[in-house]
């Protein structure tokens, strides 16, 4: 992309030198010997002679010469600075006779750039380098060929600016010199040290590009490998629900779930205090009806899989199975009293509810900002949810002998249903609608309209055939769901399902 | 030195008013039970006399307190509870669905 606009420099140059090397085609002129005295015109044209021939044979020595011919020259330029407009008609009437002036300057710009290119040679022996040389000297070549031999600087295309200057200059000759005109001469006479520099200069722009090349072909390749790894990761997320267990697993499963000792203590979970036995346990037996020790035991494990990694899973918060019945007392009547300290920060070790306001985002609409500064500062306030915390609330529903779930989804604003039977609850979800408001109000001190929110059951579940699994599909649904993966299972999962969560609640982590 | 005494009485009957506590039981019916035991006691102690006036199975009931299950071992003061905190009594749950049932 970079790379064509930073290339269009050295192609002017080799315009510049191609030209040069076409009027260096014709035969040279006699030059008249070399006079020691002030004569300047003189002795600019003696410097010609060295140059030519360094053209001829390209090496060290000729460049030594040219060298010095530059200091020469450098003499003869203070002395020109002290009368400029003098410098000036000087120039043009070189310009006028024989254009040779403009043609050697030009030439020693060019080969001061094989100069440059047979040194890089010798110092480093780079394939790249010869490479480019190879192909600089092409590019010369071709343009030899095409430009009109023996033409004059003026027609020439190829030697652009410069060229055109002296033109101008032709035009000018015995009137007035533009002092612009003369310093751009001057200026042209600079030092070979500095031309060389210059000349150097377009290859550090060409290196600069070839950086950029390296740099961009780098980028690509990372860019590759991310999206190779991010195709892993999907297959990972799509996989990881299905693992099969090792036999090493399996025999401890069926020694859990078939073993004789049914009082015997299987596992302890210590931040929860729930200890289950293996007679709990065999509730996870094929064709067994799970019971809230598992199930709650699994959503801490749950809860606890989002601490270990949370960038794999959702950030969510799992209640346990008793405390809809509490939210809803015995006389079927909504008591959020009863349930306000169960989701103090102190007990569960995060804020359920971080509510937060509307953040700006976009420093242009100042009319906005000022909206939601009288929006802070009104009294009832409308709240929005920060959504880079909890983004769902689970909430097990047990309904005498059925399992079901309930989704607070404060990510897409709607309370969901998920009965594996195809059940539909709405009071369910008004009440808990009315819970996230008190609670919000408890928590954070504000007021939260959800009356914009959705009332969801969830259409295309995947449905229980039997009459024991309502458990195990509701304790995935929750496990599905904080992947943020679509509930991509079904009744033939079931049995492995209930062997994993077995492996999950010995191991007392789920993956 | 006469002050002495005075003082650690005055610490010693604050004292032996924390180290009891008032506690409700509430069971899934709305029943409330109140108990009242040294903050030193264990749990264990409360449940099964729960159990005993309930004519229940110790195993039947989940004991919680905040949403979070109670262990035999633990005492209030482990708990931090405070006078008149409220533990629940809860049902052990079970379901499969609709169909057999």
């Amino acid at each position: 992309m970079g790379l064509i606009p930073e290339k269009k420099p050295t192609a002017q140059s080799f315009k510049i030198i191609t030209s040069t090397n076409s009027r260096a085609l014709p035969p040279p002129q006699p030059l008249p010997r070399t006079v020691h005295g002030p004569q300047r015109n003189l002795k600019f044209f003696g410097s010609v002679n060295p140059v030519r021939k360094s053209q001829a044979a390209i090496g060290m020595g000729s460049f030594q010469s040219r060298v010095d011919d530059w200091i020469r020259r450098k003499a003869t330029r203070v002395e020109g600075s002290n009368s400029m407009i003098k410098t000036g008609v000087d120039v043009n009437v070189i310009n006028v006779d024989s254009d040779q002036s403009q043609s050697s300057d030009m030439r020693i710009e060019g080969l001061s750039i094989k100069q440059y290119k047979l040194l890089v040679e010798g110092l480093d022996d780079n394939s790249v380098v010869p490479d480019w040389a190879s192909r600089d000297v092409h590019l010369q070549e071709s343009k030899v060929v095409n430009s009109p031999l023996g033409s004059s600087s003026s027609s020439s295309s190829s030697a652009v600016s410069d060229l055109s200057v002296l033109t101008q200059k032709t035009n000018v000759v015995g009137k007035m010199v533009d002092v612009v005109l003369v310093n751009d001469a001057v200026e042209r006479r600079s030092p070979a040290y500095k031309r060389l520099h210059e000349s150097s200069k377009q290859w550090d722009l060409k290196l600069g590009s070839l950086d950029l090349e390296i740099r961009l072909a780098e980028e690509k390749i990372s860019t590759f490998k991310l999206k190779d790894q991010a195709e892993d990761v999907d297959e990972d997320v799509a996989y990881e629900p299905f693992v099969p267990l090792t036999d090493v697993e399996e025999d401890s499963v069926s020694d859990a779930l078939f073993g004789s000792n049914r009082q015997e203590l299987v596992v302890v979970h210590d931040s929860s205090n729930i200890e289950i036995t293996r007679e709990v346990l065999q509730c996870l037996r094929p064709g067994g009806w799970l019971n809230d020790e598992v199930i709650n035991l699994y959503l801490e494990l749950l809860k606890e899989r989002e601490k270990r990694s949370p960038q794999k899973f959702l950030k969510c918060h799992f209640f346990n199975t008793f405390f809809y019945k509490k939210l809803i007392n015995e006389r079927k009547d909504y008591d959020y009293k009863a349930v306000r300290r169960w989701t103090a920060q102190k007990k569960i070790g995060y804020n359920l509810i971080d509510c937060d306001k509307v953040r700006l985002f976009c420093p242009v609409l100042l009319v906005l900002l000022s909206v939601v500064w009288f929006y802070m500062f009104s009294p009832h306030c409308v709240s929005k949810f920060d959504y880079t915390y909890r983004v769902q609330i689970f909430v097990p529903i047990h309904k005498d002998i059925h399992w079901c779930l309930a989704v607070i989804n404060i990510k897409d604003e709607k309370f969901q249903y998920l009965d594996s039977l195809g059940g539909m609850d709405s009071q369910a979800l008004k009440v808990l609608a009315r819970y996230f408001v008190d609670e919000v109000k408890d928590k954070s001190d504000r007021d939260v309209s959800v009356s914009s929110w959705k009332q969801e059951f969830v259409d295309g579940l995947p449905q229980q055939r039997y009459g024991w699994d309502c458990g195990m599909f509701m304790i995935k649904y929750a496990d599905f769901y904080s992947r943020g993966l679509t509930l991509c299972f079904n009744q033939d999962h079931m049995p492995y399902f209930r062997k994993r969560t077995a492996k999950e609640i010995l191991r007392l982590r789920a993956e | 030195m006469s002050g002495v005494p005075g003082t650690q009485e005055e610490e010693k009957k604050p004292m032996d008013q924390s180290a009891h506590i008032n506690l409700k039981v509430k069971g899934q019916d709305g029943n409330e039970v109140f108990f009242r035991i040294k903050r030193s006691t264990q749990l264990r102690k409360l449940m099964n006399a729960y159990c005993d006036r309930q004519s229940v199975d110790l195993n039947a009931i989940a004991f919680l307190f905040d949403g979070r299950r109670l262990r035999g071992d633990q005492t209030p003061d482990e708990l931090e509870m405070e006078e008149a905190d409220e533990i629940d009594a809860m049902l052990h749950q079970t379901g499969g669905g609709h169909g057999v049932a």
